[in-house]
């Protein structure tokens, strides 16, 4: 009799334990993309000084933000047609050529649709390093 | 009156030859490169819209930059794992690629059309180096360049492990697909 109620709690048991780790991994699978729009960004800067940190030590400065929220605010300097689909926009700093490039979240393209070269935008994006530009993906577009 | 129109021949002269000299070097800032994994569980895909190349029409040299972490991903799981376990981009950030394209003779960069191209180099990715040959099709157009091109690469090749659990979600051999529009490289 006793045996018999051991038996039964060890089982109840072990089907919690598989259905928590089984939902948990389906949590897992899941697990939604880190949600710019409504996280704080670790700091904000202007672009200008993004690519001033970025050229005086890339290594310091991916150690800083690489898969960070930074927020940066500029000028636009290019705005540019994606391949596949999706706009890049570039904000100017000191550097004639090195911009900070900037892709958006899909949710973002009608209201980054009407900026233009010369705009004062500000946004905010995960970093993900440097090539010419400092790159920062899943924007948001802040008001200004 | 005779010298004015020298100097306007010279004028031309100086605009067509600057042009033609900044006509060299086409780059992108925003191409499109992408991989496509086909396993028995799960196909995986993922896009990165802000690949750096440039391309010197003078001799066929092309270089092609890219960060890892600008790769997306639908599921975030799949890009954690993707930069964390297999490409280790906190150790490895970029991709690159430096070759040629071989038959760049046989292209007329300064004439629009379309032109099958022939790229040979040496491809770094995840720290590991080595020679790689594809084919592409290249479209010139209004002084741009479109370029495109398909290739496999297998992961072990490139020191990639993918742990036997989830062996049936990873390919082995994956699918690259990069599309470039170029424009002329001015500073």
């Amino acid at each position: 009799m006793n045996l018999k109620k051991i038996i039964w709690i060890l089982g109840l048991v072990v089907l919690i334990v598989s259905m928590a780790g089984l939902s948990y991994g389906i949590y897992l699978y899941n697990k939604p993309h880190v949600d710019v729009a409504n996280q704080k960004a670790i700091q904000q800067l202007a672009a200008t000084d993004l690519m001033q940190i970025y050229t005086d030590n890339e290594e310091e400065a991916n150690a800083n933000y690489l898969d960070q929220i930074i927020q940066v605010e500029g000028t636009v300097r290019e705005v540019l047609a994606n391949a596949a689909e999706g706009t890049a926009i570039l904000l100017a700093t000191q550097d004639d050529f090195g911009s900070v490039s900037c892709t958006f979240m899909p949710n973002q393209l009608a209201s980054i649709k009407d900026i233009k070269v010369g705009d004062q935008i500000k946004l905010k994006g995960l970093c993900t390093g440097m090539l010419m530009d400092v790159v920062l993906v899943r924007c948001v577009l802040l008001k200004n | 009156m005779k010298s004015l129109k020298t100097f306007f021949f010279f004028l031309i002269i100086c605009v067509v030859f600057t042009g033609a000299q900044a006509q060299d070097k086409f780059f992108t800032r925003n191409g499109h490169a992408s991989f496509f994994s086909k396993a028995p569980l799960e196909n995986i895909e993922a896009h990165n819209e802000q690949v750096l190349s440039i391309i010197n029409t003078k001799n066929g040299e092309i270089v092609i930059n890219m960060l890892m972490k600008s790769f997306e991903f639908e599921k975030s799981l799949m890009q954690e794992h993707f930069n964390e376990n297999y490409v280790e981009s906190h150790k490895y950030p970029k991709a690159t690629f430096k070759g040629k394209i071989t038959n760049f003779k046989e292209i007329n960069f300064a004439k629009d059309g379309q032109y099958s191209a022939q790229v040979s180099g040496k491809m770094t990715i995840h720290g590991v180096t080595r020679p790689i040959s594809a084919q592409g099709n290249i479209e010139v157009k209004d002084q741009k360049i479109n370029a495109q091109s398909k290739f496999i690469i297998a992961l072990k090749d490139y020191g990639i492990q993918v742990p036997k659990i989830v062996a049936q979600n990873v390919a082995e051999n994956i699918d690259i697909k990069v599309d470039f529009n170029y424009v002329p490289y001015k500073k």
